[in-house]
């Protein structure tokens, strides 16, 4: 009896302890040579976010993740120009003093003009770091034999990547000088490409051309078609060029890699935060305004109505189909009657005109990325798909995510580009198609891991 | 005789398509826990009031006492889709407890009363509070007490029905991770707490149509369990504790009904075999809905969509009397689950289950038994996930029950 009581027992608590298993599958490299990793971009490959680039959002940014991913089956090093100051940094576009940088955005609890209390972003601090004052070359962290893996520029458009002398500061005034890249080019009169090309890249990530079109829409499409300043449109023979040079040298040199497409920036948070009738008034203020357009014919009622703009000399109405801005200061449309008495100006707005120029300056550009890749045999990631996706809501880990501004949780309080879940989404894309394309087993990461908007 | 590791050992290779899933808990008696909780036409001692209270009017003794807990010890492994990320569940155990007592009014009496107390429905796992599932949940602990005063009547010597008003008492805590964080990068938490209470019934019926043979029918209904005055609290970065206020909630659990059918045929005195087959309707837990009594843009109401189905359970069992003092039993049972694919979440990762059960009475005094029993489980490996939680992997339930049993009867 007792020996029957005792087995009995002794089984029972052995089975208490049995833990289920699974089999664990091995990262593999599977066709792919991850030996030197180079990856070039503009802002989304730099990590740029929250309305600067800062040490931590390159050390987030999406080439970094890869690279760690690719270290655990045989990649080299990954070296990062990193950020010296803490900050962050971005050239002050309203400063006299060409030098002036701005740190990045954090949540606040402010109080707005009309004193109510709300969580708006705002810059950390007055100024942001010196890493980019290219007054000083005491910032230039290049010294010679330096290997950099890490080529994501902000604003960086396709061709600036093979422009002679884009590191050359007399550039500045007509746009083809990058501070960010100044930093760390090997010879400033000379390419991005060929410092790449330093790197002897065994695989690459191009994630080039987004800079061609948004920067035109973040201007509100004050820029021109086919021209090279920062608020134009690059010419479709001028982005071949640059994409064209850019993959014959990486492919040159043997490197094999990946291809990003261009999404439709439209979505993304800063030109849909605020909405097109988003003025609000009541009767008395309906009947003022009616006053003050009636030769122009607008009328306003009691509610919401359609903001007042100034398009190109003409006063009118925003339509519903029409974006204003993230760059429209809340304060003026809350409290100095802009959008009302005072129409917005066209530096703020998109109008459907500017909106179907960068529509079709995106789809030209997408073929020419699907041409490019198609001939050299290379895969596309199609992030036009992902961030349609995303724009129509993506559940993932019980997280839901989607392009909204804040809450959505993808996108950094810049409206424009990925905060660090973002980030790691965007790795989850390449890594997944780097899995399918080159036979290769590298773990996603875990989205539930990484932060979306942080709050005070 | 057999040494019990070889009966275990047979029972886990040879009783592949053995028979409860969901949240039901059917560890309710100590004696049909040894079979695998078959039993419902057997009188084996006052834990009929659970299974099927109209065994009550075959009791051999008068009046009889029954008392137990059992300790579940749940393993739920779970493993992402491409497999490099495993995790599980840290809660230790749980422990159902039952209690029963039952009285023939008089030796002779055609009437019996009985009580029961037992946790008929439950469940508790905890999750690593950073685990990749952590926004689905953290926690979930769901405790039901079910209070049972019963009637039975023999209608004729081989024919009972017996009857119970149930009342259940039960108690929620569920956690999950809210994706909003401070800046040290800590996420928010949703925290509900609450207690409910319900009512229903359970009738039985049994038949034996011979000595040998016994029929029994069981139902037990339907119980909506309300939670009226429940505690959401939030933990949340400051800049957005006005948008989640702790606030109170209500919330609404069904339980399912459940039919059994159970046949036992003694084929000696000293040897018996039970089967039973449950039927249930899960279909009643198609949501779970947490209602807020404040709502915000960024605190709505929560809903999960569970989308249960009715699920059958087979269960057989056997005893063999080895003499006054020594009753050994064994069971198996195949376990249906109600959790349909593109619903399957890590608050209840359930499979269809397999397990066999092993146990013991002894009668070391003639008014006193201890039963000892030993119940072990697995759920089928099963990938899947839910579309609303975005949360997809494997998942793999093991778990491991001894239960302890006392009975004074006479």
């Amino acid at each position: 009896m007792k020996q029957l009581i005792t087995s009995f027992l002794l089984i029972a608590v052995l089975l208490t302890a049995c833990k289920p298993t699974f089999d664990e599958p091995e990262a593999n490299a599977g066709t792919a040579d991850f030996t030197s990793y180079v990856a070039i971009g503009s802002s989304y490959t730099a990590g740029f976010a929250d309305g600067a680039l800062s040490k931590e959002g390159q050390a987030a940014s999406f080439p970094v993740l890869l690279s760690a991913r690719f270290a655990e089956v045989g990649g080299g090093d990954f070296n990062v120009p990193y950020l010296i100051g803490d900050k962050g940094v971005y050239p002050d576009p309203l400063a006299s003093n060409i030098f002036n940088t701005l740190p990045r955005l954090a949540l606040k609890v402010v109080n707005n003009c009309k004193g109510e209390e709300m969580l708006l972003p705002k810059r950390i601090a007055e100024t942001g770091d010196d890493d980019i004052r290219f007054d000083d070359p005491s910032h230039r962290i290049y010294t010679t034999g330096n290997i950099y893996h890490h080529f994501g520029i902000p604003s960086m458009k396709s061709f600036h990547a093979v422009l002679p002398g884009y590191a050359y500061d007399a550039n500045f005034e007509v746009d083809l000088f990058n501070p960010y890249y100044w930093r760390y080019a090997s010879d400033i009169f000379g390419t991005l490409i060929k410092d790449v090309d330093a790197a002897q890249p065994t695989f690459y990530t191009l994630e080039l051309g987004m800079s061609d079109v948004i920067n035109y829409a973040i201007d509100g499409g004050i820029g021109a078609a086919d021209n090279t300043k920062k608020e134009d449109l690059t010419s479709s023979a001028l982005f071949q060029l640059g994409i064209k040079t850019v993959l014959d040298s990486l492919e040159g040199a043997g490197a094999k890699g990946l291809i990003a497409n261009i999404p439709d920036v439209l979505n993304f948070p800063y030109f849909r935060r605020i909405e097109y009738n988003d003025l609000d008034i009541d009767a008395a203020k309906a009947q003022e305004l009616n006053a003050q357009y009636a030769a122009q014919g607008l009328t306003f009622t009691e509610g919401n109505n359609a903001f007042v703009i100034n398009d190109n000399g003409t006063i009118r109405q925003l339509k519903s189909t029409e974006y204003i801005t993230l760059k429209t200061p809340v304060d003026s449309l809350k409290c100095a009657d802009w959008g009302a008495s005072v129409p917005i100006e066209d530096i703020y707005i998109l109008t459907e005109s500017e909106i179907a120029l960068i529509d079709s300056y995106t789809e030209i550009y997408n073929n020419i990325l699907q041409q490019e890749a198609d001939a050299r045999e290379i895969e596309v990631i199609d992030l036009k798909d992902f961030f349609n996706q995303l724009n129509a809501g993506i559940t993932v880990s019980g997280i839901d995510i989607t392009t909204e501004f804040v809450k959505g949780g993808f996108f950094s309080l810049d409206g424009l580009h990925p905060n660090q879940r973002g980030q790691a989404m965007l790795a989850n894309e390449f890594i997944k198609k780097i899995n399918a394309e080159f036979g290769a087993t590298l773990p996603v990461y875990n989205i539930s891991n990484f932060t979306g908007a942080v709050f005070p | 005789m057999m040494k019990p590791i070889y009966v275990v050992l047979f029972l886990l290779a040879s009783c592949n398509n053995l028979f409860a899933g969901g949240f039901q808990v059917s560890l309710q008696g100590s004696k049909q826990n040894m079979m695998s909780d078959a039993g419902s036409a057997l009188s084996l001692d006052a834990s009929s009031v659970f299974f099927n209270p109209g065994a009550l009017a075959f009791m051999k003794d008068r009046f009889s006492v029954n008392a137990g807990v059992s300790l579940v010890f749940p393993n739920v492994g779970y493993q992402d889709q491409q497999g490099f990320y495993t995790a599980g569940n840290t809660n230790k155990f749980s422990n159902p407890i039952f209690f029963y007592a039952s009285y023939r009014l008089k030796p002779e009496s055609r009437w019996t009363i009985s009580f029961g107390v037992n946790n008929p429905f439950g469940s508790t796992l905890i999750y690593d509070d950073n685990w990749a599932g952590q926004f689905v949940i953290r926690e979930i602990s769901l405790k039901t007490f079910c209070w049972q005063p019963t009637v039975t009547y023999k209608i004729s010597k081989n024919l009972a029905l017996g009857a119970s008003f149930n009342y259940y008492s039960g108690e929620l805590i569920l956690r999950k991770g809210i994706p909003v964080s401070d800046s040290t990068g800590t996420f928010g938490e949703a925290k509900l707490e609450g207690k409910a209470g319900g009512i229903g019934f359970n009738v039985g019926l049994v038949y034996k149509p011979t000595d040998k043979l016994s029929i029994a029918l069981d139902y037990r209904s339907q119980s909506t369990v309300k939670l009226k005055n429940g505690t959401a609290e939030f933990t949340v970065p400051s800049a957005l504790a006005d948008s989640f206020p702790k606030t109170k909630f209500t919330s609404q659990l069904k339980l399912p009904q459940v039919v059994t059918l159970g046949l036992a045929y003694a084929f000696s005195e000293k040897f018996t075999l039970a089967l039973d087959v449950n039927y249930t309707g899960w279909q009643c837990y198609d949501t779970l809905k947490f209602d807020y009594a404040f709502n915000s843009e960024s605190l709505e109401d929560t809903k999960i969509t569970k989308n249960y189905k009715g699920a059958f359970a087979f269960r057989l069992g056997g005893q063999y009397k080895f003499g006054e003092v020594v009753t050994a039993r064994a069971g198996a049972f195949f376990d249906m689950t109600p959790v349909q694919n593109g619903f399957l979440t890590p608050d209840g990762p359930d499979a269809n289950r397999v397990g066999g059960s092993v146990g013991l009475s002894l009668q070391p005094m003639k008014r006193f038994g201890i039963d000892l029993s030993f119940m072990y489980l697995e759920t089928i490996k099963r990938t899947g996930g839910s579309y609303e939680s975005g949360f997809w992997g494997t998942y793999k339930t093991k778990a491991a029950i001894p239960t302890l049993g006392f009975q004074y009867s006479f």
